[in-house]
């Protein structure tokens, strides 16, 4: 066990001094996410009243969020078990066993999936409920069953991957499945503690614990007899699994080969996770939607009024909402940009030695702003025809508004992209100040159809002026660098 | 110490180890040459237990290592081609992580510090250090322990010349402490003065071995360089 520690210990001590490194992630992210997870959480409990939904209602959430939560960490969860690409690796050729490597992965997994545990806490918190020692006893068998169950996953998936086993896989999914129900006996366990009896409690408590242990019995046996084979697999298929869409042939189409390469190499980068930020956008956007869902479909907005003409229609709260919200979420999407060009300042010298002009990274940077947040306008119009009272009449120009809304603060914030390349930190805050205030105002005139003359060319004088300033930022970084 | 018995390893349908057996006994150093992808790494990386052979056997101190016992381990020390360290931990505590999964005494730690010159940064992060300190911070983790048996994939990749004089006498003198010591490298004037015996590995197959003397004459190559006689046994 004290090599577990050790292992565990080492991967904390470097991930807190990273995070001391990125204070600004914790000081003006963490607050906004933790605050609008709080608001869409505590808005969808008090309308969803808990008390209304029946233990088999919750049950089916609860093995939903657990499935859930295995698919997404299936990725993560491999790589705390094999350590692919990571200093763990070289763990593999020293004294330590194999199930030391399984039980460091398992307490990762634990750590990350009692943030979920703080998260239904906080649930109880809202809905005033007494966290009596049966619902902790719950979420706490709730919490291990889903670590288990997610090294499991991770394990039978790069099996799977690698030998195509289908009666093993068939099994695996089985042994899911099964989990799956308990977790959600669990789950509905911690919200209806207070209800079912102390003989219903037992009922639900005591199978969860017995299928804790008896996953964890499969999976370390599983574990040690697939470990050896799997290792080296899980790091090649980490190399062999890359994306081909983002090549350059898919951007040379559109754009010069200059600006195609850079294009296809800043979208490979994404994809790969260049930095963390990718997956704080990649987690707000989520939240962002469910915000608006819940504002839609709750008594957030005033209700609907009858709306019969065009200009009534606009000053609808739920189109307004609609509205702000791709704002905010293309705001959110582009500011990824600011933070890719502080991470390629260093390695600008390809692009010097290549004889890229400014002109050629500025426009490299503008279109990765619009098309990492093309998806924002659909998304939010998605969410408003779906849930909102939008009148049918307005879907379209609703449509029209949006993808506007996005071009604009997406060509801002991208030609911003050279303004404070160094202070990543700030330049995210900035840009997505600048964008989504640019959006506000536009969302309730300026660039909306009523005014859509006076809109365009407002954007056409500010792009012209953008467009100089920015090519000369570009062509400054790249002739001096960071100095 | 060293034990390759007709081992095979495959990848799809590219054979990266065909059918290769070597002997290597204590107070040897032997050297694995060739071009890349010739199956040196993997063969390496077969001999540490990161990946599994195909076919054949490999021996640690007449341990199998298909049996996977961490005490097997015990009598390694590697260093991988590929250097991954926690950038966030400095030297020292790196090495005080590697000390306690290999149970190995810390008071060593120091000692390899000042041995690989990198005592002034021991306290610095890793994320600092420079493509040869990562180097020499690699070859300490592979020393702690004092291990019977070394396995050392491209040792000198990013190390100056004073550095790879000194670890040449260093691993001479682990030689005549009686320890087996398989080292890979493109640096022929490296391994021909260091190395007892050579092994000159071509698409996954051990295609010459023999002393560097020998491999002269079997090439006819005396007075050449030993690159030329390293490109005649390879082509």
């Amino acid at each position: 066990m004290k090599k577990v520690w050790l292992i565990i210990g080492a991967s904390m001590r470097s991930q807190l001094r990273w995070a001391r490194q990125h204070l600004y992630t914790w000081l003006i992210l963490a607050p906004l996410i933790l605050g609008i997870t709080y608001l869409t959480a505590s808005r969808l409990v008090r309308n969803l009243s808990i008390a209304d939904i029946s233990f088999l209602q919750l049950t089916v959430v609860g093995a939903a969020l657990f499935i859930g939560l295995l698919g997404l960490s299936l990725s993560r969860a491999s790589a705390e078990l094999y350590h692919q690409k990571r200093p763990a690796a070289y763990f593999e050729a020293l004294p330590v066993a194999a199930h030391t490597h399984l039980h460091a992965a398992l307490l990762t997994r634990c750590g990350r999936t009692l943030v979920v545990g703080f998260f239904l806490v906080a649930i109880k918190v809202i809905l005033q409920e007494p966290l009596n020692p049966a619902a902790i006893l719950a979420l706490t068998l709730f919490v291990m069953l889903t670590s288990v169950a997610e090294v499991f996953a991770a394990l039978q998936w790069i099996h799977w991957s690698h030998k195509r086993r289908k009666r093993f896989a068939l099994l695996s999914i089985l042994l899911i499945a099964v989990a799956s129900q308990y977790a959600g006996s669990l789950f509905a366990g911690i919200f209806k503690s207070l209800e079912t009896g102390y003989s219903s409690q037992f009922r639900v408590i005591l199978p969860g614990l017995a299928g804790i242990i008896l996953l964890y019995v499969i999976t370390r046996f599983a574990h040690q007899r697939m470990r050896a084979s799997d290792v080296e697999h899980a790091r090649r298929i980490e190399a062999a699994g890359r994306l081909h869409f983002f090549s350059v042939a898919f951007f040379r189409r559109r754009f010069q080969p200059t600006v195609a390469a850079q294009l296809a190499r800043d979208f490979q980068l994404t994809w790969r996770g260049f930095s963390s930020a990718v997956y704080v956008i990649a987690l707000l956007v989520p939240l962002l939607l469910a915000t608006l869902v819940a504002a839609l479909t709750t008594h957030f907005l005033p209700p609907v009024g009858r709306a019969s003409a065009w200009l009534d229609a606009m000053q609808l709260p739920q189109v307004s909402a609609v509205k702000i919200t791709s704002a905010i979420i293309t705001a959110t999407l582009a500011s990824l940009t600011p933070v890719l060009v502080a991470y390629e300042l260093p390695h600008l010298w390809l692009e010097r030695a290549t004889g890229a002009s400014g002109l050629d990274l500025w426009q490299a940077k503008i279109s990765y702003a619009r098309f990492i947040s093309v998806s924002a306008p659909f998304l939010a119009f998605l969410c408003g025809a779906s849930f909102g009272g939008v009148p049918l009449f307005y879907l379209l120009p609703l449509l029209v508004e949006c993808l506007m809304l996005w071009w604009a603060i997406s060509s801002l914030i991208g030609a911003l992209s050279f303004e404070m390349p160094t202070r990543p930190g700030l330049a995210l805050i900035v840009m997505a100040t600048v964008g989504i205030g640019a959006g506000l105002g536009a969302s309730f005139g300026l660039l909306t159809s009523a005014f859509l003359p006076l809109g365009v060319m407002f954007y056409a004088q500010a792009m012209h002026g953008l467009t100089d300033r920015g090519r000369a930022r570009a062509r400054y970084y790249l002739l001096y660098g960071e100095d | 110490m060293i034990k390759v018995e007709s081992v095979t390893k495959r990848y799809g349908n590219l054979v990266a180890v065909n059918n290769v057996s070597l002997h290597i006994r204590g107070g040897e150093i032997y050297a694995l040459v060739g071009a890349n992808g010739a199956g040196k790494s993997t063969l390496m990386r077969m001999l540490v237990g990161i990946s599994e052979a195909d076919a054949g056997q490999l021996l640690i101190c007449d341990e199998d290592l298909s049996r996977r016992l961490p005490t097997t381990k015990k009598h390694l020390g590697y260093l991988p081609e590929e250097l991954l360290f926690y950038d966030q931990l400095t030297g020292r505590e790196y090495l005080q992580l590697v000390a306690g999964l290999k149970e190995a005494d810390d008071a060593q730690i120091p000692v390899e510090l000042e041995f690989f010159g990198i005592a002034h940064a021991a306290k610095k992060l890793v994320g600092g250090y420079s493509l040869g300190m990562r180097k020499k911070l690699g070859l300490c983790a592979a020393m702690l322990g004092s291990p019977e048996v070394l396995i050392l994939d491209e040792p000198l990749n990013g190390l100056d010349v004073e550095m790879m004089r000194k670890l040449r006498h260093r691993l001479e003198s682990e030689r005549e402490a009686g320890k087996a010591v398989l080292v890979s490298s493109h640096v022929m004037s490296f391994v021909e003065r260091v190395s007892n015996r050579v092994g000159v590995m071509r698409l996954g197959k051990l295609v010459a071995e023999g002393t560097p003397d020998h491999l002269r004459q079997q090439t006819g190559l005396l007075r050449e360089d030993f690159e030329d006689v390293f490109f005649q046994l390879a082509e």
